[in-house]
C-alpha cells in the first residue's frame, strides 16, 4: 500500500505519515516512509510518504502512483507547484481536510476516483482547543483506510507521541482525537488494494508478473534529449516576490493586520519584510500585500508600538 | 527521545528490528563504536546525526566528548587532530560542508588516522537543493579515504562498524568515508536490526594506535613538511598501497561481520547476476530501484541483472571486471554529472574492464540529478539501449534519464520563474 500526504509545514504530516508507518509496523507489516521537502518553513508545502508491505520494499524516495492520498489543507489543491493529485488513477482514493462537501469537490477537481471529505480541523480544535493534532487525526484516518485496527492505529499514535513533549491533558485529547477520527474514517470503504503484488496487504493479489510498468509509448513517459538553451532562459534566476502564477499569500495562517492608530510609521516593518511584501502608502503608512505575505509574522513580533493585530486565515 | 528510553522501547524486537532513519541508524553505529569524540557542525540533510548525538553524550548515554565547531574546515581539523592524539573519532557532514572542509580531507587522509566520517549526499550548488546526487562524495574520490556506499539503513549502522575496524587495520591506517543518501535514507526509516553493545564491542575492539598518538610522556609531530618530491612521493604512494591492502582486509572485515550477524556485504553486490544478459551498474539507496526494474524485466523474461558498487575507494576493479566480463551489455548508471565528461564512475568501470578480452559493450547514462526519481519507464529505456547495444546497434551515450513529461513540468516552471515562452 502506497500512501502519500500532502500539507503545509506545521501541519504536521510528516508526523502524520510516521503515525501510520509506526501502527503498521506494529501490525507486523513492513514499512518505509519519509517526508521531502525544501528549505524547512511554516506554510511551504510538504510532501511525506508511507510504503506499507507484507515483505521488504523495494521502492526509495516519492510515491509516484499512490493508492491513498491525504490532504491537510484544501487550499494545495490549487497550488501549481504543489500538485497533490499528481499521479491518480480512477483507483486511488483521496482524502481531503476540508469543511467543503466531498461531491462539490469532486466536480471541482478532475479526479476520477473516489474523494471522501470532512472537517478534520474542527474536530482537533473541539477536542484539542488548539490546531495541533492534524497529524493524529490524518495519520489514524489513513491508517482506518487502509485497514489497520483501532488498536495498531493507537499505537502508532503512542509511539510517535512518545518523541514529543507533550503534557498528560494534551496526551490524553490526543488519544480522544485519535479515537474519533478512526471512527469516522472507518465508515468509509476501505482502500483498494495496489494492483502490484509487492506492496499488496491482502493475501490474493495478483503476481508481479501480470503487472505491467506505464504502457509503452504513454503520454510523457518516453525521455527525451535535452538540447541547449541560452543562458537567458536556462540559467537558475528567478523574479522577486510573486510571478504572475505563484501567490505566496496562501502559505499563511495567521493573517497581520495593521491598526492605523497605534501606527506611527516608524517603518520598522517596511525594512524588515523578509518577503518585500510591506510597502508605503502615500502617508507613508505601510501596507501589506496579502498575495505576497506568507505569514512570517516578523512585522507583528518587531512592530515598537505593537501596532499590529493577527487573525487566523479562514479558508 | 533518550537513547535509554529508545533501547527500552525497542526491548522484545531486536529480529525485526525497528523503524530508523539513515541518519539515526548512522548515529547508533557512531554510538556502538564507542567513539572518543565528536566535533560537529550542523548542515541539511546531516544534522539529524549530530542532534541525536549531541543528545545522547548530555543524557551521558555515550562517553564521548561533543563538541561545535565553527566550519566543517574546523570540525575537519578537530577531528584529525583528535584522532592523531589517538582518539577514536566520529564526524559527519553533507555536499556543501564536504566542501568547505576539503582541504582537510587531503591532509588528514596523509596523516594515516583511521577516522569515521559519514557524508550524507546532497547535490552540490548552483542551484542549491536538499536532495541527493553523488559529486559530493565522488569530488573526495582522490582525497586518500576508503569510502563505503550505503544502499539500506541497515547498512549505514554496520558500514559506520566496518569502517573503524578496515580504517584501523594495521595494513590499512586510513580515515573513511561512508555515504548515505539524502532524504532516500537519511530522512528514511525503515526496519534497523541495532547490535548488541557487547557484540558490536568485540567485532570492534577499541582503538590502539602506535604510529599516531600525542601523548605528553611523547611529544610527536605528524605531517610535517617534507620539502621533497622524494620523500612526498614516498608517503603519497604509501596511501595507494594502503588502499590496495584494503580490497583484501574488507572481505576478511566482511566474513566476520557476517558471521557474527548474519549479514553479508562484498566490495560489490551483484543481484540476479548469475544468468545475467543486460546488466545495471549502481550505487547507494536507488540501487534498491534499480533491483525492482531487474526483478520486473525479468518476470518479462528479460535475463536482467544488477551490480551493485559499495566500496569505491579502493576501487574493486578486478572484482567489478569479474562481475562484468562477458555479459551481452552493461549500462553505468551514474548519479552525478563531470560536466564536459559524462559520468563518473562509467570511466572507472570502462578502465577496469578494458584489458579484459571479453568486456562487453558499456553504456553511459546519468539518472537521479538531485535526487530526480528514475521511474520504471526510464529503467525500461535503459533495458531497450541495453539490447540494442547487444545488437550492435549505436547508441547514444552518455544519456540523460529525461521523459517527456519531465520535459514540460521543466517548461512551466521556467514560466512561473518568469521567463517567458520557449524560444
Amino acid at each position: 500500500m502506497r500512501v502519500r500526504f500532502h500539507g503545509r509545514g506545521g501541519q504536521g504530516m510528516k508526523t502524520a505519515s510516521r503515525i501510520l508507518g509506526s501502527a503498521a509496523f506494529h501490525a507486523g507489516l513492513v514499512v518505509q516512509d519519509s517526508p521531502v521537502y525544501g528549505a524547512e518553513r511554516r506554510g511551504a508545502p510538504v510532501a511525506a510518504f508511507t510504503r506499507i508491505a507484507k515483505a521488504a520494499i523495494r521502492e526509495r524516495g516519492l510515491i509516484a502512483a499512490p493508492d491513498l492520498i491525504v490532504v491537510a489543507d484544501e487550499t494545495l489543491l490549487f497550488e501549481p507547484t504543489a500538485m497533490p493529485l499528481a499521479g491518480c488513477s480512477a483507483r486511488t482514493v483521496v482524502l481531503i481536510n476540508t469543511a467543503t462537501d466531498a461531491a462539490a469537490l469532486q466536480e471541482r477537481l478532475a479526479h476520477l476516483g473516489r474523494i471522501e471529505s470532512a472537517d478534520f480541523t474542527s474536530l482537533v480544535f473541539s477536542i484539542t482547543h488548539t490546531l495541533v493534532g492534524l497529524s493524529t487525526a490524518l495519520g489514524v484516518a489513513a491508517a482506518a483506510l487502509v485497514g489497520l485496527s483501532l488498536e495498531e492505529s493507537l499505537a502508532g499514535v503512542a509511539e510517535e507521541l512518545a518523541h514529543a513533549t507533550l503534557s498528560r491533558a494534551a496526551y490524553e485529547a490526543n488519544e480522544r482525537l485519535a479515537q474519533e477520527a478512526y471512527a469516522l474514517a472507518d465508515a468509509w470503504r476501505a482502500v483498494p488494494e495496489p494492483l502490484d503484488a509487492s506492496l499488496a496487504l491482502a493475501a490474493e493479489a495478483a503476481p508481479t508478473a501480470l503487472l505491467a510498468a506505464a504502457p509503452a509509448g504513454a503520454p510523457g513517459t518516453q525521455l527525451v534529449e535535452l538540447r541547449f538553451e541560452p543562458p537567458a532562459r536556462a540559467t537558475p534566476t528567478i523574479c522577486v516576490a510573486n510571478t504572475p502564477e505563484r501567490s505566496t499569500g496562501s502559505w499563511r495562517q495567521f493573517r497581520p493586520l495593521l491598526q492605523r492608530d497605534l501606527c506611527n510609521a516608524c517603518w520598522t516593518c517596511f525594512v524588515l519584510c523578509p518577503e518585500g511584501a510591506i510597502a508605503l502608502d502615500e502617508h507613508e503608512f505601510p501596507l501589506i500585500d496579502y498575495e505576497v505575505c506568507k505569514g512570517c509574522l516578523v512585522c507583528v513580533h518587531e512592530c515598537p508600538t505593537h501596532a499590529f493585530a493577527t487573525e487566523k486565515e479562514v479558508r | 527521545m533518550s537513547r535509554a528510553a529508545d533501547l527500552e522501547r525497542a526491548a522484545g524486537r531486536h529480529e525485526r528490528g525497528r523503524l530508523l532513519t539513515g541518519n539515526a541508524a548512522a548515529a547508533w553505529g557512531a554510538s556502538l563504536a564507542d567513539v572518543d569524540y565528536i566535533p560537529a557542525f550542523p548542515i541539511t540533510p546531516q544534522t539529524e546525526i549530530i542532534e541525536t548525538l549531541a543528545e545522547w553524550v548530555a543524557d551521558g548515554d555515550i562517553a564521548a566528548r561533543f563538541v561545535t565547531l565553527d566550519s566543517e574546515h574546523s570540525m575537519l581539523s578537530a577531528a584529525g587532530a583528535a584522532a592523531a592524539a589517538g582518539a577514536r573519532v566520529f564526524t559527519a557532514t553533507s555536499s556543501q560542508g564536504l566542501l568547505y572542509g576539503f582541504e582537510m580531507l587531503y591532509a588528514i587522509a596523509g596523516w594515516r588516522v583511521p577516522l569515521v566520517l559519514v557524508n550524507v549526499s546532497r547535490a552540490l550548488a548552483s542551484p542549491i537543493t536538499l536532495e541527493a546526487d553523488h559529486n559530493d562524495i565522488l569530488a573526495a574520490r582522490d582525497s586518500g579515504f576508503l569510502q563505503l556506499h550505503a544502499e539500506t539503513c541497515q547498512e549505514v549502522l554496520d558500514s559506520v562498524l566496518m569502517a573503524y575496524r578496515l580504517a584501523e587495520d594495521a595494513r590499512v591506517m586510513l580515515p573513511a568515508l561512508v555515504n548515505l543518501d539524502g532524504f532516500t535514507l537519511s530522512f528514511t526509516r525503515e526496519p534497523v536490526v541495532v547490535p548488541e553493545a557487547a557484540a558490536a564491542a568485540e567485532f570492534l575492539p577499541p582503538y590502539e594506535p602506535n604510529h599516531a598518538a600525542i601523548r605528553g610522556d611523547r611529544p610527536m609531530a605528524q605531517g610535517p613538511a617534507v620539502l621533497s618530491g622524494l620523500a612526498y612521493s614516498y608517503f603519497r604512494y604509501q596511501q595507494q598501497l594502503a588502499q590496495l591492502n584494503a580490497l583484501e582486509v574488507h572481505e576478511e572485515i566482511a566474513a566476520e561481520f557476517a558471521a557474527r550477524f548474519g549479514r553479508r556485504y562484498g566490495l560489490v553486490e551483484p543481484f540476479e547476476l548469475d544468468d545475467a544478459e543486460y546488466v545495471l551498474v549502481m550505487s547507494n539507496a536507488f540501487a534498491t530501484k534499480g533491483k525492482e526494474a531487474v526483478e520486473r524485466l525479468r518476470s518479462r523474461g528479460l535475463r536482467a541483472g544488477l551490480l551493485r558498487l559499495r566500496v569505491l575507494r579502493p576501487f574493486p576493479a578486478a572484482a567489478i571486471a569479474d562481475a562484468l566480463e562477458g555479459r551481452m551489455a552493461v549500462a553505468v548508471i551514474d548519479q552525478n554529472l563531470a560536466p564536459g565528461l559524462g559520468g563518473i564512475t562509467y570511466q572507472e568501470v570502462a578502465a577496469a574492464l578494458y584489458d579484459r578480452p571479453r568486456r562487453p559493450p558499456l553504456l553511459s547514462v546519468i539518472g537521479g540529478l538531485g535526487g530526480k526519481d528514475i521511474s520504471d519507464v526510464e529503467f525500461d529505456a535503459v533495458f531497450h539501449d541495453l539490447r540494442r547495444a547487444a545488437a550492435g546497434e549505436s547508441v547514444r551515450s552518455p544519456r540523460l534519464l529525461f521523459t517527456q513529461a519531465e520535459q514540460e513540468r521543466m517548461q512551466t516552471l521556467l514560466r512561473i520563474a518568469g521567463k517567458g515562452a520557449k524560444p
